[in-house]
């Protein structure tokens, strides 16, 4: 029943992220006007097995077993994340016009990325008594957390061999929440008197007590790509989703050096202790490290750095070999390989083997059909998570659905 | 700020694993926390108030409860005050300025009317001619227009005065004339001039008194005659004339419809009497706090200025004073407004107006028109009505014969903050004293008399009266000086009470927390003074009790009342088990018993955390008397479920510590540097819950 659930959740919550992007320059040109949904969610660690990551999908209570496999192959610096990206395209041409092609509509983005060490997650499942004495170096720590919507707006040009597109978007944000930990490292004596934190660390958190949904900031970006045809190859290369979000005034930002001492809740006389002492003492460790100040800040967006080469290699396969890297949010640039097999004139196969991005070496599966000027398309990642779970490290879903007139 | 709970690597995971399922709740884990959670000082000034604490020369300890009992001053000696003014005033001494109106009649119009020897002077005009006798010349009317300064002016009083100035070169006899209303020619004045020499002026006066005059009036000439120029050649200018001036002067109008001048319509000088303060004579005085009211309807038809004086008082450096305009009333109604004015800080001069008088406030109200040019209409059956109310005035400052007084005094109820926190046991006194002390900063003297002073120890019911029977039971202070103005040089008086006067060591010993004082103060007892008063600086009486910590205690508990939330958290939910610990470093020569009791709703115990180990007393040295080293104890609190339970269903919890010198065979001092370090340290398998 739970595993139903969850492919029920997974398949209306398509997604992309590692997924190996499709976007504009996939639409076909030959079409006047197009419409396009897509759906991506990708979920994916460097380091720990998606057996693991599927505990914390499936299971409600972690125990020693699930600790100990989450463990097992965490490595000095573990890198995970997850995306879910939403898009509407609209294209068009304008004949006579300068730039033909045109296109607008809106993406909403939701990234998260953390960064962790081994010793920050054994800190995290087993807690800080068993380490009372040690000193536990918990760098590198990091996550980075945005959502924000781009409305965007897309200028085409072609001539005989080039073609490219100009993209002017306006980006507003919802929330952000940064941390980056140059040196955390963490001691408990054995009598739990204090808790001391030698940490340099920077941050900054959107406006904490804004419901989840509201604009907490605006922001522009650009998106250029272009494509080169050539005799045999064509080329392909794209800088999107390239912008800046200035978080308005409510955005806490910190930047400490420092060697923090916690030895509990200071009361001043026992007698006259008239609050909540045992919340007020959890939380005066959070507000006194993450104190910061109040302020507007101008945050960055995840980009997104790709190129792609295409050939036809015969009348019913295409091969691409790409590139793609998402700024802060992969680990590695993640390198791929697909053919496309035009099965008849309804059915396309995309097989395609990828490596890098926030996972490693995967295997995925595209399916598209094409029936009436419909154009439906179902994206599998990582079957070998599927299959081999302790030795793969993600997955990713996609879905869309285009007309085209 | 709940997002950031607890510690940092826990909040990081939980953005971790939160990310991965955002529809679905994530799932629980279990960590074994070990974190500091309280940490304090207890020292004796936590026990019974650090203000209560005096360090004498060799670092040990007193305690030292001086509470206010009584005090007596201005609000005793003068009420706040509410003083109401009203007057109806009436426009009985309205004023108008003269008029003057000139006409004239010109030798050619006279010459006109004379038949053929009138041709012959006209005809003669510019030449030289011997004028025969004119004979009698008919009468003639001219209008005259006054329109420009006034439509109707009716008088009490007033004089109409005509001026004949006789430009002629003849002799005017007989010179008959009027002036009346041209609307119903009612006659103001009527005369003849029997002769007007040449060249000369002629004057004639009438009363107008009761009349109405109007703009349009004429001038009526009855008739006259002259003898011409007696054969003597004149010049003949027929443009030379008689020139009359109509003056109307002295004008004590009962309405008009004019152009009016400026002037006072209300001058009115009163005085303020400072009511609610009998027994005193205040020639100064400084107001703490109150407002003036003002509340001023007029009939009149143009705008008023009002403006309401204090001569003698200075109010940011000048004398108080209101000024409001209102605008003209329409015809047949009122015209009002209403203000209220601070009078804090004013500064005034209690002589009245003629500097012989005391608690009197002169006071002036003005009401005035200022010339607008227009024409309106006024009367004397127009009035202002001016209503003053200076509301809850409070003296800050009084200087003046204080008079004398008494007052009974009491019952009246002190805590004594810091002993209320005792609440069992004994304490052996060593060298307890007590005064009762009066401090004066009245410029009147004073004598208080102690009738009863009770302590009441509220824990046990039981009560002990002080014992005055050898100490004598009335103190007498002489007046505070004020040098220079504004320096107050309080007096004081004291009634020392120990051992050997009185019965204070039992009052003490009997741990009271609460006194009540009867008593009887009398200002001025050897009759009036001349002195000063601030509001803020009474005269006070004091209960001193000095209590040096040089004792013995045996089970003494000292307890707060302040309850505090134990079992309202959601953290305590988290907890699945594990232990307490307190961690506690004694400087004290007691050993300590901390308890915390966990209450419900209506208050009712429903656990007990004893900690069962004590709480060891630090290393005493005897023969330094005193405490050379800190000992450390750790107690553990199992957290058991059932305690778990307690605590999640308690409401509130109440802390207790018990001391105990019982290892101490002597009397110890208590030193100032004396401390105890209290941390509390969680040690327990914590559910995060994401």
């Amino acid at each position: 029943m739970r595993l139903i659930t969850l492919l029920l959740c997974l398949s209306l919550t398509v997604a992309n992220g590692q997924i190996i992007q499709t976007g504009l320059w996939d639409t076909d040109s030959s079409s006047n006007r197009t419409v396009s949904l897509h759906y991506s969610y990708a979920l994916g660690s460097a380091s720990i097995p998606f057996s693991a990551q599927r505990k914390v999908l499936f299971d409600d209570f972690l125990d020693d077993a699930d600790k100990e496999l989450f463990l097992s192959k965490s490595q000095k610096n573990n890198r995970s994340a997850l995306n879910d990206l939403f898009e509407f395209n609209y294209t068009y041409t304008l004949e006579g016009a300068k730039a033909e092609r045109r296109a607008f509509g809106i993406h909403y983005n939701s990234l998260r990325a953390v960064n962790y060490s081994e010793n920050t997650l054994k800190l995290a499942l087993y807690g800080n008594a068993p380490y009372a004495g040690e000193t536990l170096d918990l760098a590198p720590t990091a996550w980075w957390r945005i959502q924000y919507f781009e409305l965007f707006y897309t200028w085409g040009f072609d001539n005989d061999r080039w073609s490219y597109n100009l993209t002017g978007e306006v980006l507003i944000g919802l929330n952000e929440q940064r941390f980056q930990a140059d040196r955390l490292n963490w001691f408990t004596p054995e009598s739990g008197e204090y808790i001391e934190l030698d940490t340099k660390a920077q941050g900054s958190l959107t406006d904490t007590s804004a419901s989840r949904n509201s604009i907490n900031g605006v922001g522009l970006g650009v998106g250029v790509s272009g494509e080169y045809r050539g005799d045999k190859w064509t080329f392909r290369g794209a800088l999107e989703d390239f912008g800046f979000i200035n978080w308005n005034n409510k955005t806490n930002t910190f930047d400490v050096d420092t060697l923090y001492n916690y030895e509990g809740l200071y009361v001043d006389n026992l007698f006259d202790v008239q609050e909540n002492f045992f919340n007020d003492a959890i939380d005066s460790l959070g507000q006194a490290y993450f104190a910061g100040e109040e302020g507007s800040r101008l945050g960055i967006t995840p980009f997104l750095l790709r190129g792609e080469a295409i050939t036809q290699l015969n009348c019913k396969t295409q091969l691409h070999l790409g590139v793609q890297y998402r700024y802060l949010i992969f680990n590695l640039p993640l390198f791929y390989a697909r053919a496309d097999f035009q099965l008849n004139e309804n059915h396309r196969l995309s097989p395609s083997v990828h490596y890098g991005g926030y996972n490693r070496l995967g295997i995925s599966l595209d399916y598209g059909l094409t029936m009436n000027d419909f154009t439906a398309l179902v994206q599998i990642g990582n079957l070998n998570s599927w299959v081999a779970p302790d030795l793969s490290y993600g997955i990713h879903l996609g879905l869309g659905i285009s007309k085209r007139w | 700020m709940k997002s950031m709970k607890l510690l940092t690597p826990f909040f990081l995971i939980g953005i971790l694993l939160s990310s991965c399922r955002k529809d679905m709740q994530t799932p629980d884990w279990d960590v074994d926390l070990l974190a500091p959670i309280l940490l304090s000082d207890l020292d004796i000034g936590d026990l019974v108030g650090d203000s209560n604490v005096l360090v004498t020369a060799d670092s040990s300890l007193s305690i030292i409860y001086r509470s206010e009992i009584t005090s007596y001053g201005v609000p005793d000696l003068i009420e706040p005050f509410t003083f109401d003014y009203s007057e109806f005033l009436s426009l009985d001494s309205l004023e108008l300025e003269d008029i003057d109106v000139n006409s004239s009649i010109t030798l050619g119009q006279l010459a006109s009317d004379a038949g053929l020897i009138g041709q012959i002077i006209i005809a003669n005009n510019g030449n030289t001619l011997a004028i025969p006798d004119l004979g009698t010349i008919p009468g003639t009317t001219n209008p005259i227009d006054a329109s420009e300064f006034f439509e109707t002016i009716s008088l009490f009083d007033g004089t109409l005065e005509l001026t004949i100035e006789n430009g002629l070169p003849i002799e005017i006899r007989d010179f008959g004339f009027g002036l009346s209303n041209a609307s119903d020619a009612t006659i103001l004045i009527q005369d003849t001039i029997p002769v007007i020499a040449a060249g000369a002026t002629a004057t004639s006066s009438s009363s107008l008194a009761g009349k109405t005059i109007e703009s349009l009036l004429n001038a009526d000439l009855y008739g006259l005659s002259s003898p011409g120029s007696n054969g003597v050649p004149v010049l003949i200018d027929t443009t030379d004339a008689l020139k009359i001036t109509v003056t109307i002067k002295d004008l004590q109008p009962s309405s008009a419809t004019t152009i009016w001048p400026a002037q006072n319509l209300i001058n009115d000088t009163s005085e303020l009497i400072l009511t609610g303060s009998e027994g005193l004579q205040l020639d100064f005085g400084i107001i703490k706090s109150g407002t003036v009211v003002t509340n001023i309807i007029s009939t009149i038809e143009d705008s008023i200025k009002f403006q309401y004086i204090i001569p003698n008082s200075v109010l940011n450096g000048m004398p108080f004073s209101i000024v409001e305009a209102l605008p003209p009333a329409p015809a047949g109604g009122v015209s009002t407004t209403s203000n209220t004015y601070d009078f804090s800080g004013c500064e005034l001069d209690m002589t009245g107006t003629d500097g012989t008088k005391f608690n009197t406030i002169s006071t002036i109200t003005l009401c005035r028109i200022d010339s607008t040019g227009q024409i309106v209409t006024l009367s004397t059956e127009d009035s202002i009505i001016v209503e003053i109310e200076m509301r809850d005035l409070i003296i800050d400052y009084g200087r003046g014969n204080l008079g004398s007084d008494s007052v009974d005094i009491g019952p009246e109820l002190t805590t004594l903050e810091g002993l209320s926190n005792i609440i069992d046991g004994s304490v052996e006194l060593a060298e307890a004293k007590a005064s009762f002390e009066i401090e004066n900063k009245i410029g009147a003297g004073a004598q208080f008399d102690l009738n009863s002073i009770k302590g009441t120890n509220t824990r046990t019911n039981v009560n002990v009266s002080l014992d005055f029977s050898s100490s004598g039971n009335s103190l007498v202070v002489n007046p505070a000086a004020e040098v220079p103005i504004g320096t107050i040089i309080p007096e004081y008086a004291e009634l020392e009470l120990n051992e050997a006067n009185s019965n204070v060591a039992a009052f003490l010993s009997n741990l009271p927390d609460e006194i009540e004082f009867i008593g009887k103060a009398y200002l001025n007892p050897n009759g009036p003074h001349i002195g000063f008063m601030y509001y803020d600086h009474p005269l006070r009486a004091f209960l001193n009790l000095e209590v040096p910590l040089h004792l013995s205690t045996t089970g003494l508990t000292l307890a707060d009342t302040s309850d505090f939330d134990i079992g309202d958290s959601d953290e305590w939910d988290q907890i699945q088990g594990g232990s307490l610990k307190l961690l506690a470093e004694n400087g004290f020569p007691f050993t300590a018993v901390a308890s915390l009791n966990l209450l419900d709703v209506d208050g009712n115990v429903i656990d007990q955390i004893i900690f069962e180990e004590v709480i060891s007393s630090g290393n005493y040295d005897p023969l330094q008397e005193r405490v050379v080293n800190t000992v450390k104890s750790e107690i553990v609190i199992p957290l058991t479920p059932e305690r778990l339970e307690s605590i999640k269903n308690a409401t509130r919890g109440s802390f207790k510590v018990i001391f105990d010198t019982a290892s101490q065979p002597d009397l110890v001092k208590i030193y100032s540097d004396y401390e105890m370090g209290l941390k509390l340290i969680g040690d327990f398998t914590y559910r995060l819950n994401n």
